[in-house]
């Protein structure tokens, strides 16, 4: 991305300088609840040379030059200033490539863009127009139901379907071994429900605030084999009635 | 061998999930917290990476500071000033150690989201010829009890947690031992730039031994302000124990 305008680049020389290596509290395993180690473990790195904005920058006239370097793979992100010696540094985890790594790192890619698609719905029906009423979910809905999926991807979890009731929820689901799953997501509650032909087997729920650890509960559900369902009924639709 | 310097500071916050309430960007949180615009902002993108972070960074007192908001997480991090295209520590720990003590208490007021977790970290290296050396730094920093013995082994890492009730909170005392070898890749930007130097000026390797405390409690119902500002002191008092124990003679600490 190159947004500078010519006269930034007349500016000085800038090093940009990247160190790699187990360098990060990255390395902690995402599913350790003892550590604070990243749970930003599907990696990606944007590198996006001078485009962030620098926003309302003070004691100098000149805007500064920015080489910003991001990763979500470390949590970490670094970039550099408008002095000729600016450095942005990036620092990555594990040095240590194993077969395992290799496997897990190509297995997050993939949901990395799964998640995606289910990011980009959810921005949709958040941003559907207001005349939209019915369909547009709520703020506090959309917020919670991107943390819902971002633990989720966090947790291995494959993608799953989406749908909504109406404003005031959006639902996910997945089936396992013939039965379904549905956690509903409002403001501050999970519910889940789980249903096969003979009907409801199985309903619970979590309430924010309420001291259960939902990411033990997220954490299972990514050893749980859940299969996301077909394609067509992983875009988000609205019921008939609406 | 030579001294101990501190690499990464954090603090990190953990949302209740779901908490459906708004979420401060992470420039916001960044003016309340260290009381000054950063240098950088990134908001959080809408194509690219799923749940991509908003992202704001500037300096204070010295250090390189950012913040960033994730759905799941909010971190709020100190490392080194960039000074050269080289391995960059904090030299100053007592001012590493001043920064992160008053971080926490604008950290604490700053925030609006309920939390249930929250976490200090910091992490200190020290650097080293060869593996040989770096593994008898470790022998030096690691509890006797365990009796292990290196020589020239590479990529030695040894994580223990030992979590204790402090007040009505159980807490986590993660300290993690490596030794790492990082690579730094410097690269000259700039208008007209052909950078000529070889595989050697470009990527230069050093040889680090690393003692990592990652404190934080478990999951409870949610941390009122006091809570978070308890489990956030305590944590740091951790951080303090724990290279005291660690042997790492850190001055501010």
């Amino acid at each position: 991305m190159s947004s500078r305008s010519s006269r930034d680049r007349r500016a000085a020389l800038t090093t940009l300088t990247y160190t790699s290596g187990n360098f990060l509290p990255g390395v902690i395993p995402t599913k350790l609840f003892s550590g604070s180690g990243t749970t930003i473990d599907n990696s990606g790195i944007v590198f996006s040379g001078s485009s962030p904005m620098p926003i309302n920058w003070s004691g100098s006239s000149e805007p500064p030059e920015t080489h910003t370097i991001t990763t979500t793979s470390g949590g970490f992100i670094v970039s550099g200033t408008n002095s000729s010696s600016a450095l942005g540094i990036l620092y990555s985890a594990s040095n240590v490539i194993t077969l395992g790594t290799l496997f897990s790192s190509s297995a997050s890619e993939l949901q990395a863009a799964s998640y995606m698609e289910l990011s980009e719905a959810l921005t949709e029906l958040y941003s559907l127009d207001d005349d939209c009423n019915d369909w547009k979910i709520q703020p506090p809905v959309y917020n919670a139901s991107l943390q819902v999926a971002a633990a989720l991807m966090e947790n291995d979890v494959p993608k799953p379907g989406v749908f909504i009731h109406g404003r005031r929820s959006v639902v996910f689901n997945w089936t396992i071994a013939g039965i379904n799953l549905y956690l509903t997501i409002s403001k501050s509650k999970l519910s889940v429900l789980l249903s096969s032909p003979e009907g409801i087997e199985m309903r619970t729920e979590f309430v924010g605030g309420s001291g259960e650890d939902t990411n033990r509960f997220f954490s299972a559900l990514g050893s749980a084999h859940l299969i996301s369902p077909p394609e067509p009924a992983s875009s988000f639709s609205v019921p008939s009635d609406k | 061998m030579g001294k101990w310097k501190a690499q990464l500071g954090r603090i990190t916050l953990f949302p209740i999930i779901p908490a459906g309430a708004d979420v401060s960007s992470a420039a916001d949180l960044y003016k309340r917290v260290w009381a000054s615009d950063p240098d950088n902002y990134q908001k959080q993108p809408q194509a690219g990476l799923p749940f991509a972070p908003s992202f704001a960074q500037g300096s204070y007192s010295g250090l390189i500071v950012s913040c960033s908001v994730h759905p799941i997480r909010i971190d709020f991090s100190l490392s080194p000033p960039t000074l050269g295209p080289s391995l960059n520590l904090i030299e100053d720990t007592k001012q590493f150690h001043e920064v992160l003590a008053r971080t926490i208490p604008s950290v604490v007021e700053a925030t609006t989201t309920t939390v249930n977790r929250a976490a200090c970290l910091a992490q200190f290296a020290n650097v080293t010829a060869n593996y040989r050396n770096a593994n008898a730094l470790m022998l030096k920093s690691l509890p006797t009890q365990y009796a292990l013995r290196l020589s020239d082994e590479e990529d030695f890492i040894l994580q223990l947690n030992r979590p204790r009730a402090v007040g009505e909170l159980r807490m986590n005392f993660v300290t993690k031992w490596s030794v790492e070898r990082l690579q730094v890749l410097s690269l000259q930007v700039g208008p007209g730039v052909i950078q000529s130097s070889g595989l050697n000026q470009l990527v230069s390797e050093h040889i680090v031994g690393t003692v990592l405390l990652d404190n934080n409690n478990s999951a409870t119902a949610r941390l009122s302000k006091d809570q978070l500002s308890f489990v956030l002191t305590e944590a740091l008092r951790g951080v303090s124990d724990g290279q005291r124990e660690a042997h790492l003679d850190l001055e501010g600490f």
